[in-house]
């Protein structure tokens, strides 16, 4: 090994003769070693490869290496010196490598078989020029396009080599520039390329018209493929390119799937109506040869499921071209190609079927546009007579309605047949170690429900009699067996609840009878527990979906109610969660119907429901009690009288409070219960339904929060002591014990009740009296006494920041006790590094903000030294990589540098004192790569320092040696010596920039000040200089005619300056101009 | 509507237990239902045929149930009939103790034999459990087979030294914190599921005398358990348990009627009935104190009132709706 490290130096030593199979040995040991021996090879060629004079070995590597490793080990150096140092090579050592690399290039790509089987080794050569291109070519190079234009004529593998290289270039000038380049630099590429197009074109033509070669007249397709989105319009239609495509490369296989791209990507420009007979003939034509392909009474499902990868892109290809082609120009081929937009729709139907979400993705985007703009012409109104009566559905009036009559019906059919699933359950087991089920929220399968449900509720609204026909026979379908399984019984009940709400009231209720009817007797002939549990949940979930008619229909939804209770002690699996999901649904519709009295009721359904809790739930696990909870929770929130609905809270938490108040007796006596690890887990529980109560009653739950509340903050107390007094006995892997994890959930639990309440409530009087001074000396000593950081919750912070967001400016005689129990000590967990303690990092700064936004004068009211150590903090948040804590740092720092403007006084020494200092750090962040995500709020808070400065709001120098300067000077002197300042700090952090660089930058910043997204560019155009090194030559960065840019936008700048009276300083305003 | 309403009242249901007191009592509810064809007598009395015709492995289920050792295959079960339904768990999985506890019908018909052969029991609030004590912990499950806790207790196989196993149908009140025990599947070993009721309650009723501990909190007996009397079923031996207010067991819930043959079988089961105390003073007309009637939900009827609403409505109603939704 040591042998190995020996060896190694003399690589690095570049007096001696490169040692070619010492290298490749090394290379070798980099991919096929192990262990220690592996780590000092790639040590050795990572040193190697950073090392300044590294490229001046790439030629001899290139040339003796027989290993295709050290060949790419190779490239790669010459990569990296490209992109950062390419400028400050002398210009001799550039020409050499730049004929080298054509040279090699040629050499390997001239022969069909070398190119063949060296493939990797070429495309990272062609890489590597067009790196060398995007330095050189137009000014150092101005010959390269009629230079590869004539040499593709040599031979046709090396043609096509360059048409890969060609296709390279266009997606590294049109499609990856934005960041990678300067935007003045990639203009100046794309411009060059458009006026040499007319060369690569002829060339593309020439391959097309007369080449034999597959391979060849291949990349020739992709390579126009890419050219096709930014060429000038004119080679498009105005010369033979489409009828070629059409005619001669679509019908052959072999180029069908690029063909059509590129079909497609001419459908989808955007042009004039210049162009109108261009584009029916292109449809017309490429319909005429698709029909010859693929007759149209082929089943492509079928054909799909069957086929091959091409094939099924050509599928996939062809719903792309039909969608975009529909889209783009539909009302022009709806008036001129009415046969072909038929037949086309007939492929989309029949490519709608295929069983391939991604494919069915595309063309639902077509469908749900076509029939929302059908719906538009003439959307839903409610009709006088009611709907029934007459019969008629409401298709007649429009013409195009008829024309897409018969599609849409099939399309209707093809919808409700793959309803994609409404809701996505997940059961996990949360950090408590409880087994949940979770909602999902954004998924892919959601989304698709999502826009099928609204394409068929506009269908449905085109058509209801044709949706209802289509649902009621497919539902007879399930009765008489034909497609029963319960796959199509899901996805038919999905689809029938999908469209609730889109037929008037009458219809959509004759329609519900007729499907519970039938679901019915499905359940009742079915025989089996697993189907008729099916059935059941399939009947719930619809009857679920229309609230509307249960809200009609007391008798029928106090049934359905009885049954879900009914259901609450079914033991089948899923049923009672069935149960309970359809519950809370229905009492988050329907709530009021539950505490009104009914026709042919005594009393409000309520007072049954909380007389039989115990029995209705006796068989719930705990999860599915906190939902039943939460849902009784909603029906006495509807309850508007405060005197009817104190006594149905009461009786509400009646059992939980039963038992609460068991346990806080037994404490009483003997405060060891609540070591007790039952006992903890059913307070956790207690509080659990708390919470949900809370959640569903809103501010009303104050009646039950206050009679627990000084109990819970004991027990929270005690909670913590338990956990810390266990911490300080066994150390920190207790908290991994089931007993402590039950006791923080105690914790947790409390403190998300508290917060939920009081976010919720809607008198910040009475919190602030009565809740917030106990929950202060409870839980905030708590959090400061507590001896091991670890321990504390975060979520004391997250609590406080609900209460300072919720009760505002109320609080500020608060915030200086909350500082003095959280600051210090949570700064102290979290300043040592940038990962420990995430979630109280996170909560930290969200408290920073909540306090920023609403108490910003206790902000002031601090002595300077907190202060200090307030602002210190913000800066630290926006150094973060974790991008959340970043993001509340740059919002915190914006709104209280907003927040300081307001207060004259009090800014002028915050200008005086941290101005600099702020700019400085902001700078810091905006050159660092790892916090780019964030330039758009860097470059607003940038844009706005300079605005203050440039408009005068800062009335005090901030040049620290020149602290007195006349009033009227004060402005210019202040942007100068800002400008200076930045300057200065730009070039101790990039020597290698000119000072032709800095200055239109630093010009840049102010000019651009008022223009966020100039602003930001501008800065992300910084960004890419500093990447390189220029050297002498900045010619290609056009900074000139950049100048001339910003100078531009300087005189925009002031002439909307000067549209608004007073902006400007009357020192500033022209003579002429002054009456 | 009112169709609507009453088929989905009758004929949605998973499991088609009839008589299951998960739904309301058959006089009590507004609609008859479907799957109370074969009345309760005649199915009690084929209850019992089957018991004595079906010789049944209890030894081997109860040993299954106690040591959770559910690998066993099922092939020396296929000859049980299929009324009975009664097949022990295949796989060791969480829920393997799901629908083993043996539950009541509502007592409809009251038997002809109603005050000889029957026997009844208090039953106050709780969480019907089944609670297995064996290989030296006591695991209580709720009846989907949730395990909902476990702790140590003297039950025979209940607690760390013991080898033994011990299976009781149970009740947990919350609020007192204890079990109530209705009923034993096996006791030290000895499996009690093929034995007649009258005899599993001598049985229990007389372990629990043995050994007070049993009901007594302790470090080592972290819950009570407290088994609840028997009465043969007069009418005076009734109101006598509605009556009786100092006892641990009161407030009732309703009343649990045990056929004295019955074995203990999972599952609903006609020789078990039961009934809320409001409706004592109707279907077995005995006195009921006025607490227990006032609980009675408002929306309940009795028969008379309810046949004589149900006309009433029939015959002015035209039903508009009803004419619309058979359009």
């Amino acid at each position: 090994m040591a042998t190995l490290a020996e060896q190694a130096s003399k690589l690095l030593d570049f007096d001696q003769k490169l040692d070619i199979t010492l290298l490749d040995s090394i290379v070798g040991c980099m991919y096929s070693g192990a262990g220690e021996q592996q780590r000092l090879a790639r040590d050795v060629l990572t040193t190697l490869k950073e090392h300044p004079q590294a490229w001046t070995r790439v030629d001899t590597i290139l040339e003796f290496s027989s290993n295709q490793e050290t060949k790419y080990y190779a490239l790669q150096i010459l990569e990296a010196v490209i992109k950062t140092r390419w400028k400050t090579l002398p210009r001799e050592q550039c020409e050499g490598i730049k004929k080298y690399i054509v040279g090699l290039i040629i050499k390997t790509s001239s022969e069909n078989e070398t190119a063949e089987r060296e493939k990797v080794y070429l495309s990272k050569l062609n890489m590597v020029l067009v790196l060398i291109l995007e330095r050189e070519w137009p000014k150092h190079w101005p010959s390269f396009i009629p230079d590869i234009v004539g040499a593709s004529k040599t031979n046709e593998s090396l043609c096509q080599n360059n048409m890969a290289i060609l296709k390279l270039l266009s997606e590294e000038v049109f499609d990856f520039s934005s960041g990678n380049m300067t935007q003045i630099k990639a203009k100046h590429l794309k411009d060059s390329m458009c006026s040499e197009f007319s060369q690569i074109f002829q060339l593309c033509q020439f391959v097309m018209d007369n080449s034999a070669n597959a391979a060849l007249v291949g990349s020739t397709l992709e390579t126009l493929l890419r050219f096709l989105s930014w060429v000038p319009l004119g080679y498009i239609f105005e010369t033979k390119l489409i009828t070629t495509l059409i005619f001669k490369f679509l019908n052959v296989p072999l180029f069908r799937n690029v063909t059509l791209k590129c079909l497609t990507e001419i459908a989808g420009l955007a042009t004039g109506p210049q162009y109108d007979d261009a584009f029916a003939a292109l449809f017309a034509q490429t319909m005429a040869q698709l029909e010859l392909m693929l007759p149209l009474d082929i089943n492509i499902k079928e054909a799909f499921a069957k086929g091959h990868d091409a094939e099924q892109n050509f599928i996939q290809n062809l719903a792309m071209f039909l969608c975009t082609m529909l889209r783009q120009h539909g009302p022009l081929m709806e008036r001129r190609e009415k046969g072909n937009v038929l037949k086309a729709l007939q492929y989309l139907l029949l490519i709608s079927e295929v069983e391939e979400t991604e494919i069915f993705k595309i063309c639902l985007e077509y469908w749900n546009a076509l029939a929302a703009d059908l719906y538009r012409e003439t959307p839903f109104t409610i009709p006088t007579v009611p709907m029934f009566m007459t019969k008629t559905s409401n298709t007649g009036s429009s013409a195009r309605r008829i024309f897409y009559q018969a599609v849409l019906s099939r399309l209707r059919y093809i919808i409700i047949s793959r309803m994609a699933k409404p809701e996505e359950v997940l059961v996990v087991e949360n950090e408590n170690g409880e087994v949940v089920r979770e909602f999902m929220k954004d998924t892919d399968s959601i989304n698709l429900y999502k826009n099928m449900r609204e394409t068929l509720v506009y269908l449905t609204h085109l058509d209801y009699v044709d949706a209802e026909r289509i649902m009621t026979d497919k539902l007879q379908n399930q009765v008489n067996g034909t497609e029963w399984s319960w796959k199509n019984l899901n996805t038919l009940c999905w689809a029938i609840g999908s469209i609730s709400g889109a037929m008037h009231e009458e219809d959509e209720k004759r329609f519900l009878v007729t499907v519970i009817k039938e679901l019915l007797g499905l359940c009742e002939q079915k025989k089996g527990k697993d189907n008729k549990a099916i059935i059941a949940s399939n009947i719930m979930y619809v009857v679920g979906q229309y609230p509307r008619f249960l809200r009609a229909h007391w008798r029928f939804l106090k049934t359905v109610v009885n049954k879900l209770f009914e259901f609450m002690h079914e033991t089948h699996d899923g049923v009672q969660d069935m149960a309970c999901d359809t519950f809370i649904k229905i009492a988050q519709k329907c709530r009021r119907h539950f505490v009104q009295v009914q026709a042919g009721e005594v009393t409000p359904f309520i007072e049954e429901i909380l007389s039989t809790i115990s029995t209705i739930i006796c068989d719930l696990q705990p999860q599915q009690v906190h939902t039943f909870y939460e849902a009784v929770g909603y029906m006495i929130s509807a309850q508007n009288e405060k005197f009817v609905q104190e006594p149905l809270i009461e009786r509400y938490m009646l059992l939980p409070n039963q038992v609460w108040d068991d346990i806080i007796n037994q404490a009483t006596r003997n405060v060891d219960v609540l070591k007790d690890p039952d006992a903890v887990k059913q307070l956790a529980n207690i509080l659990k339904t708390n919470v949900r109560a809370c959640k569903a009653l809103g501010h009303p739950y104050v009646s039950q929060l206050g009679r627990i509340y000084l109990d819970m903050l004991n027990v929270y107390k005690v909670m913590s002591e338990n956990i810390s007094g266990a911490i300080a006995l066994s150390g920190e892997n207790v908290t991994k014990q089931p007993l402590i994890k039950s006791m923080r959930l105690v914790k947790k639990e409390t403190l998300k009740l508290i917060s939920d309440w009081v976010s919720r409530s809607n008198d910040p009087e009475l919190v602030l009296d009565n809740f917030i001074p106990p929950l202060l000396n409870a839980v905030l000593y708590d959090y400061q006494r507590c001896a091991v950081p670890s321990a504390r919750e975060p979520e004391v912070l997250s609590t406080m920041a609900t209460i300072v967001n919720k009760l505002e400016a109320h609080t500020t005689s608060n915030v200086p006790k909350i500082f003095d129990a959280v600051f210090q000590c949570t700064l102290d967990m979290i300043n040592k590094n940038f990962e420990e303690f995430p979630e109280h990092r996170t909560n930290f700064y969200l408290l920073l903000q909540s306090v920023n936004n609403h108490c910003f004068p206790a902000f002031l009211s601090l002595p300077p030294a907190q202060f200090k150590l307030v602002l210190d903090s913000i800066i630290w948040a926006f150094k973060h990589t974790m991008r959340n804590v970043a993001d509340t740092g740059l919002d915190i720092l914006y709104q209280l540098l907003q927040n300081v403007s307001q207060h004259e006084q009090a800014a002028q020494s915050f200008y005086q004192t941290y101005y600099i200092e702020i700019l400085q750090h902001v700078f810091s962040v905006v050159t660092d790569t790892s916090h780019t995500a964030a330039l758009t709020m860097h470059a607003t808070i940038l844009a706005y320092m300079f605005t203050i400065v440039e408009m005068g709001k800062v009335a005090v120098s901030l040049n620290s040696a020149v602290p007195v300067v006349a009033p009227e000077n004060l402005a210019a002197a202040n942007v100068i010596f800002v400008q200076n300042f930045v300057a200065e700090v730009l070039h101790n952090a990039f020597p290698h920039l000119t000072q032709l660089q800095i200055k239109v930058t630093v010009e840049g910043l102010f000019n651009l000040d008022q223009d966020i997204t100039g602003f930001r560019e501008h800065l992300r155009d910084f960004l890419v200089q500093i990447k390189e090194f220029t050297g002498d030559d900045d010619s290609d960065l056009y900074l000139e005619e950049r100048e001339g840019e910003l100078r531009r936008a300087q005189d925009e700048k002031r002439k909307v300056q000067m549209s608004v009276p007073g902006i400007l300083n009357p020192h500033e305003i022209a003579e002429e101009m002054q009456d | 509507m009112d169709n609507l309403i009453g088929s989905l009242e009758s004929s949605l249901s998973v499991s088609t237990e009839p008589c299951s007191t998960a739904i309301a009592h058959p006089r009590f509810s507004q609609f008859k239902s479907k799957t109370w064809k074969i009345n309760q007598e005649e199915r009690r009395r084929k209850t019992l045929e089957n018991q004595k015709q079906n010789r049944y492995d209890y030894y081997n289920h109860c040993r299954r149930l106690a040591e959770s050792d559910f690998s066993v295959d099922e092939e020396c079960l296929s000859e049980t009939q299929e009324e009975m339904e009664w097949l022990p768990p295949k796989t060791k999985t969480p829920r393997a103790y799901r629908d083993q506890i043996m539950l009541s019908e509502w007592l409809d018909e009251v038997p002809a034999d109603f005050e000889t052969s029957w026997l009844a029991m208090p039953c106050p609030v709780g969480k019907r459990c089944l609670v297995v004590a064996s290989r030296g912990w006591t695991r209580v499950y709720s009846k989907s087979g949730y395990l909902i806790t476990e702790f140590q207790s003297f039950l025979p196989g209940g607690f760390r030294q013991s080898s033994d196993s011990t299976i009781l149908d149970c009740l947990w009140n919350e609020l007192k914190q204890c079990y109530f025990v209705l009923d034993v599947l096996s006791w030290s070993r000895v499996p009690l599921l093929g034995c007649e009721a009258e005899f599993r309650f001598y049985w229990l009723h007389g372990k629990f005398s043995e050994q007070p501990e049993f009901g007594v909190k302790s470090d080592k007996n972290r819950y009570p358990f407290i088994p609840l009397p028997t009465k043969s079923c007069t009418k005076g031996n009734i109101e006598d348990l509605l009556m009786m207010e100092k006892q641990s067991w009161s407030p009732l819930d309703g009343l649990l009627f045990y056929h004295k043959l019955g074995y203990y079988t999972p599952g609903v089961s006609p020789l078990v009935g039961w009934l809320k105390p409001f409706m004592v003073s109707e279907i077995l007309k005995a006195n009921v104190p006025e607490f227990y009637m006032q609980k009675k939900p408002l929306s309940y009827v009795n028969i008379q009132q309810h046949l004589k609403r149900k006309n009433v409505k029939e015959k002015h109603d035209g039903n508009s709706v009803e004419m619309l939704a058979k359009e």
